[in-house]
């Protein structure tokens, strides 16, 4: 029989690739957004869920990626192969610098050093003119892939569809690997596995470094939807937005993340529409999934009729 | 010959607390060292510092004549010191057979596992199954370690410590909630163990200490108030006065 697990995951991804197939372009560039962000959020759960580290500075390497695509799109280089991967090498390279001084601390300290972090560069961002200061950087057009133009709506969506089951695949197997197992050991009992023998820090940078290195592809992708690289993505709200979708979709589930993604934004276009303060409505619905959900909607979603959650 | 572990001057207080006061102790290679003292005598605190756990404020902790006092509990792990808890410390959810693979794996490089497959977890599979055969956990390597009896736990704990091959280990009441088969079974093995390593055992089973101890040590208040080998201890009239009789166990003469 097949897992449950792989069973949920198949219907989600069969779901967003239907979506081309019936939907007008606003409902696909609608079903992008939320890959987009399900995968932004699915670095930071690697984090948080996997590490154990509650990062409350995650968008700062959403930001990076977006940037390193704002600034190659200004100087007139739009080729996704090179400009994703650059985009990845960025986010991993200032995640090793983020995470080797933020992991100096654990707990709050942790939370509140990536958040200051995080921030720093949401500043530096709005006050540099080679990064357009508050205005941003806007990307002439969409990036190619090897030479294909993605600029139709369709072709932007399946490969980022791409992308995102890509990278939940290699998150997946990570975890399963003895090094996964490890960074989660970790995170149940730190002193235990220093006992036997394991460096926790080294572990848990490594992880950091993953998280970080997923989301900053996330952050070149948003910057090719929008057309635009902005401060916005650095700032302690889409931090925030980003760990509301982790733990909606369920922590350490990975591809939950995906369905906090969908829930959030779905209900934003949908409640926005009906009055401002959405706000005032997503809030309690973020409420009761905390609280009966048990482990978010994936929890929800793989219960079994009797008690725990597999 | 110079000793394995060497202890000299430790010192550890929190707050008012003095609970580890100048303490000297030696351990030497494939010996049994048992450390006996009353609740409350600072004998746990004393094996935190030596794995690394906690920071003494004074004192140096020599092993194979190398200074580790400053050393984090993972390098020591890796220099062959292990340790089980008097709480058995294990991960709940993961399998008894998962929980050991975790300590077996913690001895290969980390940079190679983080490459190795899902698959090659199989690797692991045969020293984690001739471990659990050692502490005689074998049949019970599927469960999750959560619901393991106590006496099973405390196997697990030994089994996980024997993980890294190490050179000394620090044991924390390792017969602790046994029945007395399983109690003779453990004593067995920590009396075959002394081939391979030194063990630092602090255990309140009188009985099982006077019958695998080389040398004791007896901490009280965080002193050592006597050391040497068993029958000289046990004569000693401050010991028998401070430890042996107030626990209500009359030592055998």
């Amino acid at each position: 029989m097949i897992p449950r697990r792989l069973v949920v995951i198949g219907l989600i991804f069969a779901v967003l690739a239907a979506v081309p197939l019936y939907g007008a372009d606003y409902y696909t560039g609608l079903a992008t957004k939320i890959m987009i962000f399900g995968l932004a959020a699915l670095g930071l759960d690697a984090l948080v869920g996997i590490g154990g580290m509650i990062s409350f500075g995650h968008a700062a390497f959403f930001g990076i990626g977006a940037y390193v695509a704002g600034l190659f799109g200004k100087s007139g280089i739009d080729e996704g192969l090179i400009v994703w991967p650059t985009a990845i090498a960025v986010a991993a390279l200032f995640g090793a610098v983020i995470g080797s001084l933020s992991l100096r601390t654990r707990g709050a300290a942790f939370i509140m050093i990536t958040l200051a972090f995080a921030q720093m560069l949401f500043f530096i961002a709005a006050s540099l003119p080679a990064l357009g200061t508050s205005d941003g950087i806007g990307l002439p057009h969409r990036n190619s892939l090897a030479g294909h133009s993605l600029g139709r709506a369709v072709d932007f969506h399946y490969v980022v569809l791409l992308l995102l089951a890509g990278a939940l695949a290699l998150t997946d197997f990570l975890a399963r690997t003895p090094f996964g197992r490890a960074v989660d050991g970790i995170r149940q009992n730190e002193p235990r596995m220093g006992a036997l023998g394991y460096n926790p820090t080294i572990y848990q940078l490594a992880c950091f470094i993953f998280g970080a290195a997923v989301t900053g592809l996330a952050g070149a992708l948003v910057a090719n939807l929008s057309l635009f690289a902005a401060p916005d993505n650095l700032h302690w709200m889409t931090s925030g937005t980003l760990l509301v979708i982790v733990i909606l979709g369920g922590v350490g589930s990975l591809f939950g993340s995906v369905l906090g993604a969908a829930v959030l934004i779905v209900l934003e276009e949908v409640l926005a529409e009906v009055t401002d303060h959405w706000m005032m409505i997503l809030g309690p619905v973020l409420i009761a999934v905390v609280l009966f959900g048990g482990n978010g909607l994936a929890g929800f979603l793989l219960r079994r009729p009797h008690g725990r959650t597999s | 010959m110079a000793a394995l572990l060497e202890v000299r001057g430790l010192c550890k207080t929190f707050g008012a607390l003095a609970v580890n006061q100048s303490v000297d102790l030696t351990v030497e290679a494939n010996q049994i060292h048992a450390l006996i003292g009353p609740n409350g005598a600072g004998k746990t605190t004393f094996l935190a510092q030596l794995a690394g756990d906690i920071r003494p404020d004074a004192g140096t902790i020599l092993f194979d004549g190398t200074d580790i006092t400053g050393l984090p509990a993972h390098r020591r792990a890796h220099l062959g010191i292990a340790r089980s808890y008097q709480v058995a410390r294990l991960f709940p959810d993961s399998t008894v057979h998962d929980n050991v693979a975790l300590a077996v794996q913690a001895c290969s490089r980390w940079a190679r596992s983080v490459g190795r497959a899902a698959a090659g977890i199989g690797e692991l599979n045969e020293p984690v199954a001739a471990l659990l055969e050692r502490v005689e956990l074998a049949h019970r390597s599927r469960i999750p370690a959560g619901i393991l009896a106590h006496g099973e736990r405390r196997k697990l704990e030994l089994a996980m410590a024997l993980a890294s091959r190490p050179r000394l280990l620090l044991l924390d009441e390792p017969l602790a909630g046994m029945g007395v088969e399983e109690s003779q079974a453990t004593v067995a093995l920590l009396d075959r163990l002394r081939r391979d390593a030194a063990i630092l055992l602090v255990e309140h089973d009188v009985q099982a200490v006077f019958a695998l101890a080389d040398r004791m040590s007896v901490l009280v208040f965080g002193k050592v108030l006597a050391s040497g080998d068993p029958p000289t201890v046990r004569r000693n009239p401050e010991v028998q006065r401070a430890y042996l009789a107030t626990s209500g166990e009359v030592p055998p003469c």
